[in-house]
């Protein structure tokens, strides 16, 4: 009895499994045709746009004007007052920005371009400008430049030249300097690593020569820089300044100070190097006290040397990079010149889809050092490190892109920390928005210090033409 | 020539056609993958960008293409809009499928040249849907191939012919799980497929709406590919080609870090 219901079971349990993957099968037939049938389910229920008609891809004229406009904001949420007791917290900016950018076709192989922003600031009428000082208000509330001015050619099929206002970023580093010492940059706000127009243009004349060798694309860069431009720095009364005054600065105007660099860089399948020397002015100026001027107390600036190398190397969704420099000439008061070696590795991760990973430290250790450099005025430690990780993620077809960036100053971000969260969204065509969040961390020592309670939202919107 | 060839819908050398010929599916994927797809190209592509509501965004490009070797060398240059203007790709497509590519991307709004790893090839290419595996030859070894029977698209025989990846290396680089491709008897042509996508268990519908012989060699002049989950369209590319030539008179350092940083 037991045995034929065990057959009958079988005869049950196998018609059962026959008809089940029958009906699979037709299932999967099924689904398979129904997502087939998907081709003829095309009708979008709206008009697509038509293609632009003929070759409209190309320039039309030997000119282009483009540009942009962007409204930026950014309202402070914390309490916060400044050195000099301006209170921070509430509407801190609201710019208006405009860039224009003229490119000229000059001749075959000859191109041109100057290119020039300007902004005003409403914050501080909305505000009262009688809170703010002058060094403020005659830095942040209204400002223009010029920025790329510049003419580019071929001399010979292998040579090329640029003459004028350009930028020249040396390195692979996304977020840190170690290389890329060439242009200096616009500090007044930190954390502003990525943002474009963070570079401040400087009159060079480059050349540059190409070479394929080995199977690999070969540049000799040779540059000399007369215009001596500096890093743009918190002013007094500003947020981020620990400063109750300011300080005469003494800075190289003559064309003797001229910086002068070259480069060697090799591109390869898989990995590539560059060899970098430069001699030239430190951006960042350094406190010098001269008993035989009126003001006594200054800011000088340090004329460095520096060889350095660094390198990329891939490796399925894997981006390595490093870079390595040796700077000379570092002055302090009441001591010889010192050097420096800067260190930086890092790597960016490609492998989740739509997602970038970067994260790159640096250690810069300082040679002869003395115990009192720690303390004032200059505030130095030995060995000094950053880390900076960076997120991006694109959403619906990049019309989204998220971003978040954490640097830190020390390893344990003991020196000061910048947290920030952003996201960008496209409306449409060059129309977008942004939004987002920075948080600062002071740190022990000067100038970030005075980064605390500085956490702000931020927000933008930007048309480019 | 990259971009549309590597679509495995582009150019097809005709050889005649062969419809009495009894071939495997292995054999007609070899032939999609053996024609001819021209050398020294250049082309303008528009690709327009379609959402789920419905709002549109044009992407507008111009691309150089040459082979060297089997390996296969491109440039691409946005032409719009204003906010990516001059942004540059250039990309090192190695035969060898254990050899990874080389890219780079010229960022103009930074002035800066970063080198890219590119192993996932799954990411969307410029924000459409079609993907940098999609833009890219796949590796004949790393399929198996199934003939599922014939049909008729447009008038035209077809194969169709369903690939499934062998190798955890292409379903990872391609994020694809299965496809099925509609090949044109006369002319060696994918002109219709769908992908599994494993993310999101979406679909992924590729159409050739126009294709043209240009130079002796097919073109698909406008295709669409659409992104599906269920029967909910998510998001859809057209994409144009116009101004496609080939065999044009391209200098050999196009292809490098140096002309991606000049612009087009």
């Amino acid at each position: 009895m037991q045995s034929l219901c065990l057959r009958r079971s079988g005869r049950i349990g196998l018609a059962a499994i026959v008809g089940a993957a029958l009906a699979a099968t037709a299932t999967a037939q099924d689904d398979l045709d129904d997502i087939l049938g998907g081709f003829e389910d095309e009708d979008p229920g709206f008009e697509v746009q038509a293609p632009t008609d003929g070759d409209t891809t190309e320039p039309p004229t030997w000119w282009d004007l483009s540009g942009s406009f962007e409204l930026s904001g950014s309202v402070n949420y914390l309490r916060h007052d400044s050195a000099t007791g301006t209170n921070y917290v509430g509407l801190q900016r609201l710019r208006s920005r405009l860039n224009l950018q003229l490119d000229l076709d000059l001749a075959e192989d000859w191109q041109a371009r100057i290119e020039s922003w300007g902004f005003y600031d409403s914050a501080y009428a909305i505000n009262g400008r009688r809170h703010y000082t002058g060094a403020v208000l005659s830095d942040y509330e209204l400002d223009a430049e010029i920025g790329e001015a510049w003419i580019h050619g071929k001399l010979h099929d292998a040579l090329d030249v640029k003459l004028g206002r350009q930028i020249v970023i040396w390195g692979r580093s996304e977020s840190l300097r170690v290389l890329d010492v060439l242009n200096p940059l616009d500090n007044r706000e930190p954390g502003r690593v990525d943002i474009e127009d963070i570079r401040r243009p400087l009159g060079m004349l480059r050349v540059d020569a190409y070479r394929w060798l080995w199977d690999g694309e070969w540049n000799l860069s040779a540059i000399a820089i007369p215009e001596i431009r500096f890093s743009r720095n918190p002013v007094v009364g500003s947020d981020f300044s620990p400063l109750l005054m300011s300080l005469p600065k003494d800075e190289p105007k003559d064309f003797k100070d001229t910086e002068a660099a070259a480069a060697l860089t090799a591109i390869f399948s898989g990995w590539d190097f560059s060899l970098h020397g430069a001699w030239f002015w430190n951006d960042t100026p350094r406190f010098h006290f001269d008993p035989t001027k009126p003001d006594p107390s200054r800011l000088v600036y340090d004329r460095l040397w520096m060889v350095g190398a660094g390198g990329n190397y891939t490796k399925g969704s894997w981006l390595f990079k490093g870079e390595i420099a040796y700077l000379d000439g570092f002055g302090f008061d009441g001591s010889d010149d010192k050097a420096r070696v800067d260190v930086l590795i890092g790597f960016e991760y490609y492998g989740l889809t739509n997602v970038t990973i970067s994260v790159e430290g640096t250690n810069r250790h300082l040679f002869d050092y003395e115990d009192a450099l720690l303390g004032s005025p200059y505030f130095v430690r030995q060995d000094s490190q950053e880390i900076a990780l960076r997120y991006t993620q694109s959403f619906f077809n990049e019309k989204l892109a998220v971003t978040g960036l954490v640097v830190l100053v020390g390893w344990n971000g003991g020196d000061g920390s910048i947290v920030r969260l952003s996201a960008d969204y496209e409306l449409r065509d060059a129309l977008g928005i942004g939004a987002g969040i920075v948080l600062y961390q002071k740190g022990d020592l000067p100038p970030l210090n005075s980064w605390g309670r500085n956490d702000r939202l931020i927000f933008n919107l930007k048309w480019s033409f | 020539m990259r971009i549309l060839g590597s679509l495995a819908v582009v150019l097809v050398l005709l050889a005649g056609p062969l419809p009495a010929e009894e071939l495997t599916a292995r054999e007609i994927m070899q032939r999609v993958d053996a024609r001819d797809d021209g050398d020294y190209s250049t082309q303008d592509m528009e690709m327009i960008l379609i959402d789920k509501r419905g709002n549109q965004r044009v992407r507008k490009l111009r691309s150089f293409g040459r082979d060297v070797g089997e390996d296969e060398q491109s440039i691409i240059f946005f032409v719009t809009p204003a906010d990516v203007e001059d942004t540059g790709f250039l990309t090192y497509d190695y035969d060898d499928p254990e050899r990874d590519d080389d890219q780079w991307l010229y960022l103009p709004a930074l002035s800066r040249t970063k080198r890219i790893a590119s192993s996932d090839k799954s990411g969307s290419f410029m924000g459409s849907d079609f993907s940098y595996a999609d833009m890219s030859d796949r590796p004949l070894d790393h399929y198996e191939y199934e003939l599922m029977g014939e049909d008729e698209i447009d008038g035209q025989a077809v194969w169709q012919i369903q690939s499934i990846p062998i190798t955890d290396r292409e379903k990872r680089e391609t994020g694809y799980t299965k496809q099925i491709s509609f090949v044109r008897q006369d002319n060696y042509v994918v002109v219709r497929s769908v992908s599994w996508v494993k993310k999101g268990k979406r679909l992924k519908y590729f159409d050739v709406d126009s294709l043209e012989q240009i130079d002796g060699i097919w073109v698909a002049t406008q295709m669409h590919m659409t992104t599906r989950k269920g029967k909910q369209t998510l998001h859809k590319t057209v994409l144009y080609a116009r101004n496609v030539k080939f065999g044009q008179d391209l200098p050999d350092d196009l292809f490098s870090v140096r002309q991606l940083e000049k612009g087009p």
